[in-house]
């Protein structure tokens, strides 16, 4: 059941593994930059072969790649009907009402969806190689800027990674509910719109008392271990930037300005 | 024979892993059946598998003869024939009092409201709540005993002719537990066959007519429990253990004390040990 929640770490011990987890978010937002600077085919295959390259790296299997970026396909779909049915540039095939197929819009709903799903798959290795709490405690000290604006930054971060800690937890539930709820007799498939959010209701009260429940056993869990937010607390784990950081930087920063000089030539 | 699994088989990704395989056996009516298996043995799979919460990848399930995967009617029919109680009864109720949570049920089956009102009635007396001091409250605010009982009453207010259970002693306290194998019994008499799964072998000795005993996926063995427990060394290799009054016999027939085979139940080890006792001293 754990599969369908997107890009669940999987433990490992390979190269992107073990990179800094403050690294890697910057690396992240660098790989989307430079897959959204590439343009046009070749621009593609640059994304494409970087995207790979990490793949490899991984060592994660590619079937549970694409598995765990298979229930965003729905989004690659949508996204190309909306550039294929409602573009209106270069040569009309086809005009109904709003409706315009044309061959920018061909082209368009091809390229968009291409990126878009190399950018998916680049993005879930980031989640897939780093647990969630690594990647709370990285963003921590990303944002530990932000501190001199009193933004309670490790409060904000604390609070995002139990609700990704509790994510597995709730989509297991959902699905023990529901099992619960169809053998008193209950249907989820049927009706109008109406009456199919109105029967989600036994699914939905239940859920969340069951996310009460889950918070007051988690504050006294943290009380008991005399949790008090920020001030004065130390980290378990010192992180320590490595050859193999800068290395992988070195990395990105190619694949960026390999993005940037295309765009400047193409 | 109103519940027959024929040649079923279960994989939860389609990829040639079964969590149930070839599974074959009739449920004979009106006995309590109970199930046994270490974790992953696939007791859960095939619970969900007879009323049609999920369907077997290949072979089929026949509840009264009727093949109940054949449609989407007949996986709606079954639900009221084979009712399911899960281990955790907070994961089913939502309503604001304990009588609009059993009319749930019902309501979804489209049973006509005074004949549901009779049916309420009579599930809540079952489990022995009182009508008029429960059916207000709010199921949130029951202890955990009593929520285990409006579970099994949210399961009895559909008439079943089969009810399984999922670990239903667990979590109970001793007065609990007693209480429970109580309403069970009389459900037994009242004439509904019993389905329990459960970790704990006292519970299923004390109350199964028949075990079934599942091993990565299918059935190992299966008899009377006295069929079942005389076999401690096959059990413990599958990481299962005997019920304690058999284990405690076997020490002490170990020991040199005569003892029948396989003592099931507290009362067949106090009769067993009171003989030996008695024999001693005709010696």
């Amino acid at each position: 059941m754990s599969s369908i929640i997107l890009g669940t770490y999987i433990q490992g011990e390979s190269i992107l593994h073990r990179l800094d987890p403050r690294f890697k978010l910057i690396f992240a937002l660098i790989y989307f930059a430079a897959v959204f600077t590439a343009p046009g085919f070749y621009g593609l295959i640059l994304s494409l072969a970087f995207t790979m390259l990490f793949i490899a790296l991984s060592k994660i299997p590619v079937g549970k790649i694409v598995k765990s970026v298979l229930p965003l396909i729905y989004i690659l779909i949508f996204a190309a009907i909306i550039n294929a049915f409602f573009t209106n540039e270069g040569t009309i095939y086809w005009h109904w009402g709003i409706f315009t197929i044309s061959s920018t819009g061909l082209y368009n709903a091809a390229f968009y969806t291409i990126r878009l799903g190399i950018l998916f798959i680049g993005m879930t290795l980031l989640t897939l190689t780093t647990s969630s709490v690594d990647i709370t405690d990285a963003s921590e000290r990303l944002l530990g800027w932000l501190k001199a604006i009193k933004l309670p930054v490790h409060e904000i971060c604390m609070m995002l990674g139990i609700a990704l800690r509790f994510l597995p937890v709730f989509a297991d539930e959902f699905f023990k509910i529901k099992a619960a709820q169809e053998s008193r007799g209950a249907t989820f498939s049927s009706g109008g719109l109406i009456k199919r959010t109105k029967a989600l209701l036994p699914i939905a009260i239940p859920l969340m008392a069951s996310a009460f429940r889950h918070a007051e056993g988690l504050t006294q869990a943290m009380e008991s271990r005399c949790y008090h937010g920020a001030a004065g607390r130390t980290k378990l784990r010192e992180m320590r930037l490595g050859s193999n950081d800068w290395m992988a930087m070195g990395v990105m920063a190619l694949m960026l300005s390999g993005a940037i000089v295309m765009r400047v030539l193409l | 024979m109103s519940l027959v699994f024929d040649n079923v088989s279960y994989s939860y990704e389609n990829d040639g892993d079964f969590a149930v395989k070839d599974v074959s056996f009739a449920l004979q009516d009106g006995k309590l059946l109970g199930i046994i298996g270490h974790t992953g043995s696939g007791k859960s799979t095939m619970t969900k598998m007879m009323n049609a919460l999920i369907s077997p990848t290949t072979g089929k399930v026949f509840v009264d003869g009727e093949d109940i995967n054949a449609s989407k009617e007949a996986k709606r029919q079954v639900k009221s024939k084979v009712a399911l109680v899960f281990q955790y009864p907070d994961y089913q109720f939502f309503s604001s009092t304990v009588f609009e949570d059993i009319a749930f049920g019902p309501r979804n089956m489209g049973v006509p409201e005074d004949e549901m009102m009779r049916r309420i009635e009579k599930a809540m007396h079952k489990v022995g709540f009182d009508f008029d001091e429960i059916s207000q409250r709010s199921p949130f605010e029951l202890s955990g005993g009593q929520k285990r009982r409006l579970a099994i009453a949210e399961a009895l207010v559909m008439k079943p002719k089969i009810m399984v259970l999922d670990e239903p002693m667990a979590g109970l306290d001793p007065r609990g537990r007693a209480a429970l194998a109580k309403l069970l019994r009389s459900l037994r008499d009242d004439g509904v066959t019993l389905i329990l799964v459960s970790h704990n072998m006292e519970d299923i000795a004390e109350l199964s007519d028949e075990i079934l005993v599942m091993k990565d996926g299918s059935i190992c063995m299966q008899g009377t429990p006295r069929e079942i427990f005389v076999h401690a060394e096959e059990l413990r290799e599958i990481n299962l253990g005997i019920p304690i009054e058999t284990r405690f016999a076997n020490w002490l027939s170990e020991a040199g004390m005569p003892m029948p085979e396989c003592v099931i139940g507290l009362e067949e080890l106090v009769e067993a040990i009171a003989s030996a006792f008695k024999e001693r001293a005709h010696e």
